[in-house]
């Protein structure tokens, strides 16, 4: 993943929350950043300037695409979708996560 | 690459897309203001880190530094003009010079397998000779099976036609000639080897298109007629055409066939002379044969020949192969004296653009307040770096844009008077174009790289004026290199 900050870091796994979140379906931006922050019971609050060009950068590698809807304002509004690409990108980077995170409990653990 | 479609995609619709951006983050500002939450960021860095992600930005900057340029050098528009000029005449000798050497020697002409045709040359340690005897050609040409064909080209005085007071020139050719060469004739027909190969076939004779309209007034019904080569009689068959692209550079006006030349020259032995060397042989390689495969044959039929006939072969004689498929059979001198020119072009270009470059360099001294505005505000050296080679880029393009305007002009005048073959054109070639490209980029660096190093290091030493701190640094410096030897 072409991100600058650790895997493990929370800017770096923002992606992997973005794909996990639209698994369910569609939303827009805002409902993205909603799901999270309450998902994540309050704890996790996704700042607008990270959102944004996280999801440009998804857009380019082809991991979501983007179609129109409208929104519950009765607003036309853009909703990102994920395709297959960003699936098998999800599958791939859960399963990274999950071998970093025990790994590091091991040695948090154990050294 | 389905990421380089999406990629090629935004670029085509960036502004619509950016557009709906901006929006989207409107509505997410309206939604978070809802919410309580007003801490929003800086839309439009956003919107610029979103564009980034797209990978175009280089694109962006490119644009802006070539908008800048022309800003820059439309300031002094003097300066602009005498370097673009200066510039046209470096990079347009060195394109007139690859231009013609491109008509020369590289250029294939016109012809049916133009890379397969060769010049067929005796030579030997000794001796030298670009001719040599019909009736050696003749052995040559039924025993050669690397050569699918070969075709003889005679010389001879130019010839009287009819009653006219100035003779003509023509020559003798064999009638493989045209349709080796794939001629298609303007008017008539080419030579044919069924009809006129033999000594008793009626003679015949093909005329050159520009003098069919100079002598005859372009009369179609001069084909058939009968017209008097210094007093012998001969039919007009056919005209060549206008672009007509014979071997070796050389346009008769009148062409016979060799078969017949006893007729029109009397009492002639040269077809029988073993000894003469009287005929060009021309060659064409077998599909799939190399020169070098030709010459090893020939080595061997020249051997044979020598025990048959040996006043017609010189000792340790071979023949010699050269490429004969462009409009000058290139010699190894004349390589050598192709090389000298373009180093003396060559020499032309580089003297202006030091001379350019020195003038910029001068230049420079005044950008330093631009340049360390433009620092102080965040502009990486690179970014400084890229913007004066770019500007220097736009200077050369313009100059060999012009350049290869004037090399063109001074194509159409050379070929114009110098009566070429008018299936040149002095229009460039895809050679020429890239020779053109390769120049601009070469002048770019000559006269561009060192004037862009020495203005981005400049901005280190001297940031904006500090003038009491580096005098009294100066004081220091001579009171602590004179307590050095204690």
């Amino acid at each position: 993943m072409a991100n600058s900050s650790a895997p493990v870091s929370p800017a770096g796994t923002l992606p992997m929350l973005i794909l996990r979140v639209l698994q369910s379906g569609e939303l827009h931006g805002y409902a993205i950043a909603q799901r999270i922050h309450l998902l994540s019971s309050e704890a996790l609050a996704v700042e607008e300037g990270l959102l944004y060009p996280t999801l440009q950068k998804m857009l380019v590698k082809g991991w979501v695409t983007s179609g129109w809807g409208i929104s519950e304002t009765n607003r036309k509004v853009r909703l990102y979708r994920l395709t297959a690409a960003g699936r098998k990108q999800l599958t791939a980077e859960m399963s990274e996560y999950k071998r970093l995170t025990s790994a590091i409990q091991e040695i948090l653990r154990t050294a | 690459m389905g990421e380089l479609f999406r990629r090629i995609r935004y670029l085509i619709n960036w502004r619509r897309l950016d557009a709906e951006l901006a929006d989207e983050m409107e509505f997410h500002r309206e939604m978070a203001a809802r919410a309580g939450r007003n801490n929003f960021g800086n839309t439009l860095r956003l919107r610029e880190q979103a564009f980034e992600a797209w990978g175009w930005t280089w694109l962006d900057r490119l644009f802006q530094d070539l908008r800048y340029g022309v800003r820059i050098w439309a300031r002094s528009p003097g300066f602009t003009l005498m370097a673009v000029l200066v510039l046209a005449i470096g990079i347009g000798v060195n394109v007139s010079a690859f231009s013609l050497f491109d008509m020369v020697a590289v250029k294939p002409l016109p012809v049916t397998g133009a890379d397969r045709i060769v010049r067929l040359e005796r030579r030997s340690p000794t001796n030298y000779t670009s001719e040599m005897a019909y009736p050696s050609f003749l052995f040559y040409r039924e025993h050669a099976k690397t050569l699918s064909a070969a075709m003889a080209v005679l010389g001879v005085p130019p010839l009287q036609i009819d009653d006219d007071l100035q003779p003509t020139s023509a020559s003798f050719v064999t009638t493989n000639y045209f349709t080796e060469l794939g001629t298609r004739a303007a008017y008539g027909r080419m030579f044919d080897p069924a009809l006129d190969d033999r000594p008793d076939a009626p003679p015949v004779v093909v005329l050159s298109y520009g003098l069919w309209q100079r002598r005859f007034g372009g009369d179609p019904t001069l084909i058939g007629r009968v017209i008097h080569l210094s007093k012998k009689p001969a039919t007009v068959v056919g005209i060549t055409p206008l672009a007509f692209a014979s071997l070796g550079g050389q346009h008769p006006d009148v062409w016979m066939a060799i078969a017949q030349q006893p007729y029109f020259i009397e009492r002639s032995k040269v077809l029988q002379d073993w000894k003469h060397s009287s005929v060009r042989m021309w060659g064409k390689l077998t599909p799939g044969v190399k020169a070098k495969m030709t010459e090893q044959e020939l080595q061997t039929l020249t051997d044979e020949l020598r025990h048959q006939h040996p006043d017609a072969v010189w000792n340790d004689e071979f023949i010699q192969s050269s490429p004969g498929g462009h409009m000058q059979v290139m010699q190894p001198e004349m390589y050598r004296v192709a090389a000298m020119v373009s180093v003396l072009t060559l020499l032309i270009l580089t003297i202006a653009c030091t001379n350019l470059g020195g003038l910029m360099m001068a230049r420079a001294v005044t950008r330093e307040h631009e340049i360390g505005i433009r620092t102080a505000i965040g502009a990486g050296r690179a970014r400084i770096f890229r913007q004066l080679c770019t500007e220097s880029l736009l200077l050369a393009a313009s100059g060999s844009l012009v350049g290869l305007a004037l090399a063109c002009t001074a194509m159409r005048v050379v070929l114009a008077r110098t009566d070429a073959p008018k299936w040149l054109t002095a229009s460039p070639d895809w050679r020429v174009i890239i020779f053109t490209f390769g120049m601009t980029a070469g002048a770019t660096l000559l006269f561009g790289l060192a004037p862009a190093l020495q203005i981005t290091r400049q901005r280190q030493r001297r940031r904006l004026p500090d003038r009491f701190s580096s005098e009294r640094r100066s004081r220091r410096v001579p009171f602590y290199s004179s307590c050095r030897p204690c």
